[in-house]
């Protein structure tokens, strides 16, 4: 066998080997706890419209801050130290549950054509770009202080000119009945539906210029 | 016994008590029983209100008598006639006038008396006169209430001319007139920068002027040498060089004049597929992205899975025992 084709073995052997663990431990040996729950984000405060008149609006991926992007919830404990919740996880990619969330909302408030994941080859008016800064259990002192803070930052860029629009901040805090996981995680769906009223205003008022 | 009573003692003494009691009244009431009083008229030709019966009367503002009447003239209804009492002594001589003056601000009214000059004969009853009339003479206050209407009227037109010079339209007009004013200053002040800055341009432009005059005449001078010795070869070279595109151009034609299917089937067709190859080279781009920073936090758990600190909510506690 030669030196190249080595290289190639090698290369190959690697893809391969990282492909597969993108999907999970390569090995696993199990866990000795009950299994995870998963859980979705899903807004539900209002329907979008059948046939949406409004601009066409491409959702990029969200850039998540350090720690966030993953199926584990994120607590974050009052030392600062960051951990997730035992028995409690996101049903896929945290940045994928909250791309889809925020394309759904803005879109059922605003009439827009919210144009998520596979949405490249269509020709946008706009592009919201998302940055997550946080989204996290943040437990207190008693159980009574017990909260979840998200904190999602907006940029509307109009890619005819690439004029950034807008580049707002977003905050939701919300105190959670910590007894269950059910309560933390029906906490986060709180809070995104608190931060979804305020965003969604600010979206309203400022899609017309992605059609110029 | 009876007691007998003597009434001429009693009747003395009755009598001086009385005597005395009367003297002692006139000491009491100052009554001036030795004094001697003349009495004139006064006509006035305006009111004079505010004087009354027992006004004081004033000689050079020394009180020297007082009013004893008013009443109107007898001959001559507009005119008032006031009866005065003064001592004997005073020295009232032709040519003494009366005026009518009041006191502060409260309206009571006396008369003043200014005497004659030194040596004058004393003023005695004319004709068929009861007393002597003394000349009366418009006080400061009467010249003012008498020319008060007059006055009031000329404020009155004074005002009206005030608010018509200061109506509306007039100072609009004088606020435009300022504005214009101030701007045609500005103007000219601005104008002073401006024309001292357009000098020093011109200048400025000028000097390039004069210098591009000589480029260009240097520039005529080689572009006549170019023509004369390279523009003829430069000619004949992008002539070739147009000759050798056109056959290439032909060619291109050509090729695709014979693969006009094939050439459309790519666009149609093999295009849209990029674009979604595209799309999920994006895709497995960010799965890649976070599977490579999984290896970058911990290669352990990518590979045999994660034995991380977890946080459990009934014992509020990680599982290492951490709040």
């Amino acid at each position: 066998m030669s030196a190249s084709s080595k290289i190639k073995t090698l290369l190959l052997s690697s893809l391969l080997m990282g492909s597969v663990a993108g999907c999970g431990p390569l090995i696993s040996f199990g866990g000795d706890g009950e299994p995870d729950e998963t859980y979705g984000l899903r807004y539900e405060a209002k329907q979008a419209e059948q046939f949406p008149a409004g601009p066409i609006v491409y959702v990029d991926s969200p850039q998540m801050a350090e720690g966030l992007d993953g199926h584990g919830v994120t607590v974050v404990m009052q030392n600062g130290r960051r951990t997730v919740l035992e028995r409690a996880a996101w049903s896929t990619h945290l940045s994928d549950l909250i791309r889809d969330y925020v394309a759904q909302s803005i879109g059922a408030q605003s009439g827009a054509n919210m144009i998520g994941e596979g949405g490249l080859d269509i020709t946008a008016g706009c592009r919201l770009g998302l940055k997550v800064w946080s989204f996290e259990f943040v437990p207190g002192e008693v159980a009574a202080e017990d909260g979840v803070s998200v904190v999602l930052q907006f940029s509307l860029v109009r890619i005819s000119d690439n004029q950034l629009l807008s580049h707002p901040t977003f905050a939701a805090s919300v105190t959670v009945d910590s007894n269950s996981v059910g309560g933390v995680m029906s906490g986060f769906s709180r809070a995104m539906d608190q931060a979804s009223s305020e965003y969604g205003g600010w979206f309203r008022e400022r899609m017309g210029q992605c059609s110029r | 016994m009876e007691t007998r009573a003597s009434h001429i003692l009693v009747g003395g003494f009755v009598l001086a008590f009385l005597a005395g009691l009367i003297a002692f009244s006139i000491w009491i009431a100052k009554v001036d029983l030795d004094a001697e009083y003349t009495d004139y008229d006064i006509f006035f030709d305006a009111t004079v209100s505010g004087l009354y019966k027992r006004s004081v009367v004033y000689y050079s503002g020394i009180p020297v008598g007082d009013v004893r009447d008013i009443t109107l003239a007898p001959n001559d209804p507009q005119k008032v006639r006031v009866w005065i009492r003064l001592r004997a002594e005073v020295p009232v001589t032709d040519g003494a006038t009366a005026r009518l003056e009041f006191q502060g601000l409260t309206g009571v009214a006396y008369i003043e008396l200014t005497g004659g000059p030194p040596g004058g004969a004393p003023l005695v009853p004319e004709g068929d006169n009861e007393r002597a009339i003394i000349q009366a003479e418009a006080s400061a206050y009467q010249a003012v209430f008498a020319g008060a209407p007059d006055l009031l009227n000329q404020a009155t037109r004074a005002v009206v001319q005030v608010q018509k010079l200061l109506s509306d339209a007039n100072i609009a007009a004088v606020s435009g007139t300022l504005n214009n004013t101030n701007r045609l200053t500005g103007n000219l002040a601005r104008g002073t920068d401006d024309i001292e800055a357009i000098v020093a341009e011109a200048r400025v432009v000028l000097a390039k002027a004069s210098e591009a005059a000589d480029n260009i005449s240097r520039l005529a001078a080689s572009g006549n040498e170019l023509l004369a010795d390279d523009g003829v070869e430069l000619v004949a070279e992008a002539t070739r060089a147009m000759e050798d595109a056109q056959a290439v151009l032909q060619r291109v034609d050509g090729l695709v004049a014979a693969n006009e299917e094939a050439v459309t089937q790519f666009v149609s067709g093999s295009l849209p597929e990029v674009s979604r190859m595209i799309i999920d080279l994006r895709a497995t781009a960010r799965s890649l992205s976070r599977l490579m920073s999984r290896i970058e936090q911990d290669p352990a758990e990518v590979i045999f899975g994660g034995d991380e600190v977890k946080y459990n909510l009934k014992t509020r506690k990680t599982n290492e025992g951490e709040k």
